[in-house]
Parts: C-alpha cells; sequence; structure tokens
C-alpha cells in the first residue's frame, strides 16, 4: 500500500516539474496579450464569429432562403436590420447563416494543405539531397503559378461549387507550408537531439514526426493564423467571380455578386456583407499579430527582463 | 564568374518550373467531367457541328497525343484559335495586354514608391497620430476583400459623387497605336483623351494596390523599427554624423531590403488580383479575357494565358533575386561560394 | 594634470512598463589627461550605461535625469542636440563591444572610415579616402588601399575591432571611451590590440575610459580604476592600489574571486547572491545584502564618499567616520 502511495506521489511531483515550466510560458503569453489591446478586440470579434457560426441559423431572425416577394429592396430598417435583397430575403440573417462557410471553407482548406506541406517539408529538408530536390521542384512549379489562376482553373474544371473550392484552395496553398517547414527543418536536422535519435536507431518516420515537425511548429501557427484570414478572402472571391459557392447558398462573396447588379437600386446588398469579410479576416489579422508577438523570442525575452 | 553560373542555372530551372506549370494546366484543363464543347458551340448547334469542332481541337484523341500536337504548336509559336472568340490566342494576348500592363504598371508604382514612403514614414514618426493611421490601413489593407472594395468605390465615387466614371477604360475616342492608351494619346496630342483615360485608370489602381500597398506599409515598418535600434546605427551617432546622413545613407540601406525582396510577391498579386479588379471595372484587358476563358473552358485560351502568366511571374522573380544581389553585398559572398 | 572629464552625481533612469530601472544612481570619477580610467564591474552594473549617458546617447525609455558630465570645462547635459552631434567623433569618440554588430554591413569599411574626415574634418571624399587608407595601415590592416572597398564581413574579428578603433581615432579625439572593446575577441588578438592602444596614447596624450570586467586587462593598460556596482561607485582610486590593496568589501571580493596559481587546490571564491533588481533596488547600500562586513547603517543609508588616501575614494560606512 505505501509503495503505491509513494509511487503516486512521485509521479504527481513529476508532473508538477514538468508542467512549472509550461504554466510560466502560458502565464507569459497571456501577459504579452493583455498588455494588447488590439489582438484584444481581434480575438474578442474571433469569438462572437465563432459563436454566429455555430448558432447562426438558430438565432437568425428570418429564414436564410425564405422569399418574401412582397419585401423586396427593403432597406435596413428596425424589422430587416440589414434590409432585404431582390427576392425579400433578410439580408441579415443572411449574413448570419453565411459565416459557417467561409469560416468551413478555412478551416478544411488548412486541416488538407497544412499536414500535407508540413509533412512534405519536413521530409524534404531533412532526407535532403534528390528527395529535396525533386520535391522542391515540384513545389516550385506549384507556387510559381498564379494561386487564384490555378484555383480557378480547378474549380472550374470539377464544376462549381464551394466543395471543389475548397479543393482547388487546398491544392493551391500546400506548396507554401511545404516551402514554410523546410526551410525550418533545414536547420533543426543539425540538432544534437536528432543525432541523439539517430544514434538510437530511429526511423526516418520517427525522426520527423517526433523530432522535427515539433520544432518547426511556430512558424506554421503564425502562418495559419495569417492564412485563414486569406483563404476567407480567397473563398468568397472565388465566389464573386462564380466559381465557389452557388445560389441560394448565403455566402457572402456570393451575396456580394449577386446584389452587384443592384447596387445603385439598393446599396445594403452588397455593402453588409463586405463589411462581414472585413471585420472577420480583420479580427482574424489582429489575432494572428497577436500571437506572432508572443511567439518572438526577442520580445518575449524584454518582456520578462522588464517583469523581473 | 559565380554571377553567369547562377543565371545559368536559375535559367535552367526556369524552363522546368515553366514546363511543369503547362504540364499541370494541361491536365486540369483537359481532365474534367464537363465536355466543353457544348459549352463552346452554343446552345443552338447539332450534333455534327459538335464532332466537327472535336476533331477540329483533337478532343477525339487520345490525351498524351493532344499534349503532343500543344507543344507542336507552342514550340512554332502558336498557340491555337479560341473556340470562344474564334480568333488566334496570341492575337488576343496581344490586343488584350496593353491594358492590363498600364494598370498593373501604375499599381505597382502605387504600392513601392507610396507603400515604401508611407512605410518610412510611420516608423520615423513612431507612436505618433500617423503612425497609428497608417498602421491602421495597411491592416485593413491586408484584410480587404478587393472585389467589395471595387464595388464599394463605384458605389460612392461615381453614383454617389459623381467624380470618377464607373467602368471601361476611356469614353473619349482615341486612336491606338501602341495599344497603350496613355502613351496613344499623348503621342497624337489628345490630351482630352489623355486626361479621360487616367480618370478611368484611378479607381482600379487604386483598388488593385489597395492590399498589396498595405502589405509593404508593414513590411518597411518593421524593418526600418529593426534597422533603427540596430547596434551599427548606434555607431554611426557615436560618430556624431548628420542626421540625415544616418537616415538616408545608413538606415534606408539596410531597411529597404526587404521592401524590395516583396517586389516579386507584389507582382504576381497584382497580377492575380488584376483579374478581380478588370472584372469590376469592365477593363478590357487579360485578366478580364482570362476570367471568362476559365469559366467557359476555353482551352487555348487558358493555356495560353497561363503560360504567359508563369513565364512573367519567374522573370519577375529571376529579376528581383538579382536585385537583392546587388543590393545585399553579404548575399553576393553566399551565392558565389 | 587637468582634469579631461569630469562625472559629478550622474543620474540616469529607465521608464520601462516594468517599473523605473534606476541604472546609473548619482554615480561621480574624473579622468585626467592622457590617462586611462578603467571602469570596472560586473554585467549589469551600468557601466555601458555610463559611456552612453557621456555622449548622451541613452536611447527612450532612457533619461539622463540629473548631473552634471563636465568636458574641458564644459557641462555636456547642458549642451544642444548639433553641439553634442559635433563633438562625438571628433572630441569624444566610442569604440564598441561587438564589432560584427557595431559596423554597417552594407558599406564598405573604407567609407565608414572616412566619414569622421568627411563630417568632422570637412574633407573631400578623395582627400579623405587617402587619409582613411593612410589611417588603415597605421592601425595594422594590410593592403588598405584594395580593403578600402571592401565590407565588413570580409574581415576577421580582430580585424573589424581594428577598423572600429580607426573609425574612432580618425579625428585625434581628446577623449575616448572603449567599451569592453576586446571581450569577444581571443587573447592573442586582445594584447596587439591592447599594444595599439597604448601606442596611440603615448603619441597623441588621447584619455581613455577603459569599460571591461577583466582584471587582467586593467592591469595591463590602466592608469587608475573606478569600481562600480549596481549603479554606484564603490571605489576609485590608481590601478595599484585597487589590484593590490582594495579598500571596499566588494573590490575585496572581486580580487579574491581572480584565481591564481598561488593559491593551492581550494574552491574557487563567489560572492554569494545575485546582481539586484535595479527596479526596486535596495535601501541604504545597494550591495549591502551580499556585504559580509555589513553593519546596520548600510541597510538604511547610501554610504558617503570618503577620501582614504591620495586620490582614493571609498563608498562605504566601514571608512567613514559615521555620526
Amino acid at each position: 500500500m505505501k509503495r503505491i502511495r509513494r509511487n503516486v506521489a512521485s509521479k504527481y511531483k513529476l508532473w508538477r516539474a514538468r508542467i512549472k515550466p509550461l504554466a510560466k510560458e502560458i502565464r507569459l503569453s497571456l501577459y504579452i496579450v493583455r498588455r494588447s489591446p488590439v489582438t484584444l478586440i481581434g480575438l474578442m470579434i474571433v469569438a462572437i464569429f465563432l459563436f454566429i457560426t455555430a448558432f447562426g441559423y438558430i438565432i437568425a431572425p428570418y429564414d436564410p432562403i425564405a422569399q418574401n416577394l412582397d419585401k423586396r429592396f427593403q432597406p435596413p430598417s428596425y424589422e430587416y436590420i440589414f434590409g432585404t435583397d431582390e427576392l425579400g430575403r433578410d439580408i441579415f440573417s443572411r449574413v448570419l447563416c453565411g459565416a459557417r462557410y467561409s469560416i468551413q471553407t478555412g478551416i478544411v482548406v488548412l486541416a488538407v494543405a497544412v499536414p500535407f506541406g508540413a509533412v512534405l517539408g519536413a521530409t524534404a529538408g531533412y532526407l535532403g539531397g534528390k528527395y529535396d530536390e525533386i520535391i522542391m521542384r515540384v513545389t516550385d512549379v506549384f507556387l510559381a503559378f498564379p494561386g487564384l489562376i490555378l484555383a480557378m482553373l480547378i474549380s472550374a474544371a470539377l464544376g462549381p461549387s464551394l466543395q471543389n473550392t475548397m479543393f482547388a484552395l487546398a491544392v493551391v496553398w500546400w506548396p507554401l507550408y511545404t516551402r514554410l517547414v523546410r526551410g525550418q527543418a533545414l536547420s533543426v536536422r543539425e540538432s544534437a537531439y536528432v543525432e541523439a535519435a539517430k544514434s538510437m536507431g530511429a526511423s526516418h518516420l520517427n525522426i520527423i514526426l517526433h523530432h522535427i515537425l515539433p520544432n518547426c511548429i511556430s512558424p506554421v501557427i503564425v502562418s495559419v493564423t495569417m492564412d485563414l484570414g486569406m483563404i476567407i478572402i480567397w473563398a468568397s472571391g472565388l465566389s464573386f467571380l462564380g466559381f465557389g459557392a452557388q445560389p441560394p447558398l448565403p455566402e457572402w462573396g456570393r451575396m456580394i455578386t449577386e446584389g452587384r447588379i443592384y447596387i445603385f437600386k439598393a446599396w445594403w446588398l452588397t455593402a453588409f456583407p463586405g463589411i462581414a469579410i472585413l471585420f472577420v479576416v480583420l479580427a482574424f489579422n489582429l489575432v494572428g499579430d497577436g500571437i506572432r508577438d508572443i511567439l518572438d523570442p526577442r520580445l518575449r525575452r524584454v518582456v520578462e527582463v522588464r517583469g523581473k | 564568374m559565380g554571377l553567369r553560373r547562377y543565371i545559368l542555372r536559375r535559367l535552367g530551372l526556369m524552363i522546368i518550373v515553366i514546363w511543369g506549370l503547362i504540364t499541370i494546366t494541361f491536365i486540369v484543363s483537359h481532365v474534367i467531367p464537363v465536355d466543353p464543347v457544348a459549352l463552346w458551340a452554343g446552345e443552338k448547334a447539332r450534333m455534327q457541328e459538335l464532332d466537327i469542332i472535336r476533331k477540329r481541337y483533337h478532343l477525339d484523341e487520345p490525351l498524351w497525343r493532344q499534349y503532343i500536337y500543344f507543344f507542336q504548336d507552342l514550340l512554332q509559336g502558336n498557340l491555337g484559335i479560341s473556340p470562344v472568340t474564334n480568333r488566334p490566342v496570341l492575337q488576343d494576348l496581344t490586343y488584350f495586354f496593353p491594358a492590363t500592363f498600364e494598370l498593373a504598371l501604375l499599381s505597382l508604382i502605387m504600392v513601392m514608391a507610396l507603400g515604401i514612403l508611407f512605410g518610412v514614414f510611420s516608423a520615423l514618426k513612431r507612436g505618433s497620430i500617423t503612425d497609428h493611421l497608417l498602421r491602421i490601413y495597411s491592416l485593413t489593407g491586408t484584410s480587404m476583400p478587393i472585389f467589395w472594395l471595387g464595388v464599394m468605390l463605384q458605389f460612392v465615387l461615381y453614383f454617389s459623387l459623381d467624380w470618377l466614371p464607373l467602368g471601361g477604360r476611356i469614353d473619349a475616342q482615341w486612336t491606338r497605336i501602341t495599344g497603350f492608351v496613355l502613351l496613344d494619346t499623348l503621342i497624337a496630342g489628345n490630351l482630352h483623351g489623355f486626361l479621360d483615360a487616367f480618370k478611368h485608370m484611378i479607381m482600379p489602381a487604386f483598388c488593385l494596390s489597395f492590399s498589396s500597398m498595405g502589405l509593404v506599409v508593414r513590411i518597411t515598418r518593421s524593418s526600418m523599427l529593426e534597422v533603427l535600434g540596430a547596434d551599427y546605427i548606434r555607431t554611426a551617432k557615436s560618430k556624431g554624423l548628420p542626421k540625415n546622413v544616418v537616415i538616408y545613407k545608413h538606415v534606408l540601406k539596410n531597411a529597404l531590403i526587404p521592401p524590395l525582396t516583396a517586389l516579386a510577391w507584389t507582382f504576381g498579386n497584382l497580377l492575380q488580383g488584376a483579374m478581380i479588379t478588370e472584372t469590376v471595372f469592365s477593363w478590357p484587358g487579360i485578366g478580364n479575357y482570362a476570367a471568362s476563358a476559365i469559366y467557359t473552358l476555353d482551352f487555348p485560351a487558358v493555356m495560353g494565358f497561363t503560360i504567359l502568366a508563369g513565364i512573367s511571374v519567374v522573370v519577375v522573380n529571376l529579376i528581383t533575386d538579382l536585385l537583392y544581389l546587388f543590393i545585399d553585398p553579404r548575399i553576393r559572398m553566399l551565392e558565389a561560394a | 594634470m587637468s582634469k579631461i572629464l569630469v562625472v559629478r552625481d550622474l543620474k540616469t533612469q529607465f521608464f520601462t512598463y516594468g517599473g523605473v530601472v534606476q541604472a546609473l544612481d548619482g554615480i561621480s570619477f574624473y579622468v585626467r589627461k592622457g590617462e586611462t580610467l578603467g571602469l570596472v564591474g560586473e554585467t549589469g552594473c551600468g557601466k555601458s550605461v555610463t559611456a552612453l549617458s557621456i555622449l548622451r546617447l541613452v536611447s527612450p525609455p532612457g533619461k539622463i535625469v540629473s548631473g552634471e558630465i563636465l568636458f574641458e570645462g564644459e557641462d555636456l547635459l547642458k549642451k544642444t542636440e548639433e553641439e553634442m552631434r559635433k563633438i562625438r567623433g571628433y572630441k569624444i569618440s566610442m569604440i564598441f563591444q561587438d564589432p560584427t554588430s557595431s559596423l554597417n554591413p552594407v558599406i564598405t569599411i573604407g567609407h565608414q572610415v572616412s566619414e569622421p574626415f568627411i563630417y568632422h574634418q570637412g574633407l573631400k571624399k578623395t582627400d579623405a579616402e587617402e587619409s582613411t587608407i593612410v589611417l588603415l595601415k597605421s592601425i595594422g590592416i594590410p593592403d588598405s588601399d584594395r580593403r578600402y572597398k571592401d565590407y565588413p564581413h570580409e574581415f576577421s574579428g580582430g580585424m573589424r575591432q581594428r577598423i572600429m578603433i580607426a573609425m574612432a581615432v580618425a579625428c585625434r579625439p581628446s577623449l575616448l571611451i572603449a567599451d569592453e572593446p576586446t571581450t569577444n575577441l581571443d587573447v592573442t588578438i586582445q594584447a596587439q590590440l591592447l599594444e595599439l592602444m597604448k601606442e596611440f596614447q603615448r603619441k597623441y596624450e588621447t584619455s581613455i575610459l577603459w569599460i571591461t570586467h577583466n582584471l587582467g586587462v586593467v592591469a595591463e593598460i590602466c592608469n587608475r580604476v573606478a569600481v562600480m556596482y549596481a549603479g554606484t561607485v564603490v571605489e576609485v582610486g590608481d590601478v595599484r592600489t585597487i589590484l593590490c590593496a582594495p579598500s571596499h568589501p566588494y573590490t575585496r571580493m572581486l580580487k579574491d574571486c581572480v584565481p591564481t596559481t598561488s593559491q593551492s587546490k581550494k574552491r574557487l571564491q563567489i560572492i554569494p547572491g545575485t546582481v539586484p533588481n535595479l527596479i526596486n533596488p535596495p535601501t541604504g547600500c545597494r550591495f549591502h545584502p551580499r556585504c559580509r562586513d555589513a553593519i546596520d547603517i548600510c541597510k538604511t543609508k547610501k554610504p558617503k564618499k570618503t577620501e582614504i588616501g591620495p586620490g582614493h575614494i571609498v563608498s562605504c560606512w566601514l571608512y567613514s567616520n559615521n555620526k
């Protein structure tokens, strides 16, 4: 009985010892975030945005696709906060419900492109030699392609739809991460712990997954937060041009292109979805900036010295 | 010696990359579930017409043979005939190119000149109102959907205020000599046309440069701040050098390196932005041409446009890298090694 | 001998988010014409801040709060920025610790060294170039006419430091401030540079304020020494006295820390504790928490300066006749 208790106690102490530096890091990060009001605003907007994404359809006052032909082109009023469109649909409800398509696209694209690109980049950087050459040449080809054109091409080829847009954007985005991670991997592979792992007989895959990748994480995290905003803009841009979401989906880019015809009659059809995009992307960029400040080793050091 | 070898190596890579580009475009545009021929011929076409078109574009033959036909034509300088416009693609491209070039050039100048200027200013006046305003602008710039910006600008500046024209390139009469409307109107002494063309260009150019300028301001500002805090600037001050010598010689030479490398990125960005901006403002350039070509699955046009875009991006990258070599003496040594 | 530099009660502080860092707490010392004063102390004691304060190069959030810096009789703290600019690099020059980061990487070294000639002596570019080539040669850089056009990264660390020295001495300044110039270099280069500096001093009667934490260098090149601790000057005297018969407890402990071959294999001596936080410095004498001879009054009142020998000043309650 005593032995078990002693084991538990020592395990707990070990856990505590490991958690302590992590806790200090977290506290430091929060301190930096707290000191930057701009990042906080960004976080707030992102939080609101995520809330709307989850509960948009529930909190929307009207059905986003319900048409009401008596109430077409109503200007913003108490009854219809953002006004109504050419089919009498409430724009406020449509904007609320459209949130999820943007974030969905962003998440799906990154969830596919980042792991694929990162693993490829880590492999290229770590293995070096001809593997590196081949992988990087292929990556270069994709990078030489103006991304929007490639995305448009793939969307058009597969048939315009939101899903195909997601796939197209993932194809455009993965090379960025390959190049990013490869650069990091090149410097990481010279580290002592990689040598140690190799000398213990770890397989290449093992090393890549457990040693190389985790140490390439921080620029990837910064890039992901910045890219989320970019992807949302691109996805809505593609929808604007007709390649992405199709009617009657209340996707923001789609709404702008549909409302564009009537802009001189009813500006509210295009104004509000665009403002939504602007705010959401702005928020993600602010948060991305904040995260970059947190992860910037120089800034951390300065804050630590001051706070001591 | 090292420089020549470097350029040759880059050119070799360039060719491989462009070949890869062409191949991928080819595969994507040909391996599709939709049958483009019906799209091209229009709604009223009959089966025989469709067959004739199919034969003409070798669509009934295996893919690899189509690939070979394509390269045969390409190496002779023939980009094929667009089934949608029924004109040679090369002719269409050269016709629409100047409009985009003018627009892109104006935007590029705005982005680089104003972007760097604002960034330097922002850093030197750190913490002031100007700095904060410029930072807000650069943040908004990178978050702005330019298609929406274009539409809103049209609403405000054309519809509400009636200051600028809605779209298109020029309303007045002009004779086409080089295709560059600003140049042609000047050559012909057509001042009215020149001003008209310029007025048409303002909104699209501003729209196109908006987000790139934001990024350049940002890069320039942070680069300036980093250099201003560097040890060698402290040394320069300790030597008692006059303030503008310190800034213009010591600081700028170092601080302008990152923004200059943003040039290549800006160019690519402008190319893509042009497709959207030209659509919004009905600008008769290759961006517009390409967007509609993709939409109608016009293979030859798409291939032609992609080759053009790919080559220009790669060339601009090479030029920027060479520029980088010239500016930063440390890189010269690294590359020669 | 006249005093070329007199620092009196200099107080420099840094106003940061975490609090006000009291970097220099009213320090005083002087440098006579033609001599070398060593400024010694641990990392973080304020040596570099002192140097920057003299040249008024302390950047925000730092600020010189009070005190006097008399250079050739005139108070530098009362001068305008333009007047200071004329003095920097001309009458007072500074050599920095890390030559790699202290030289502009994208400007040729010839250009950087000739700048003092151009902007202070008004030489034309070609004349300045000639003078620079001669200067570089005298400082020990071979082929100076070819290497004029080279960039800093094309030189070794020792060479770069020579270039920095060349920049500083170009206009024959009356006072040279050297902020740990040999710390980053290996010992052989260090010896060469020390010889170079001594020769220069002999020829031109330059006064040098030599900042270092290396007592060996102090013994080699300094005439007098000022010992700093946590933003205060604790002891000043000539080099023999300070190194062989120090009075202040801190100086004594510093001396004990230097291992000698004459000692038998005992454990290395250390000074227990750490450097204090300058946002909340200890009350009274800043050294008292680590001092083995501290008495009650040390904890509450700042020690007064007492002259216990010719030119030998100590700031310690042990030596003043306290009331």
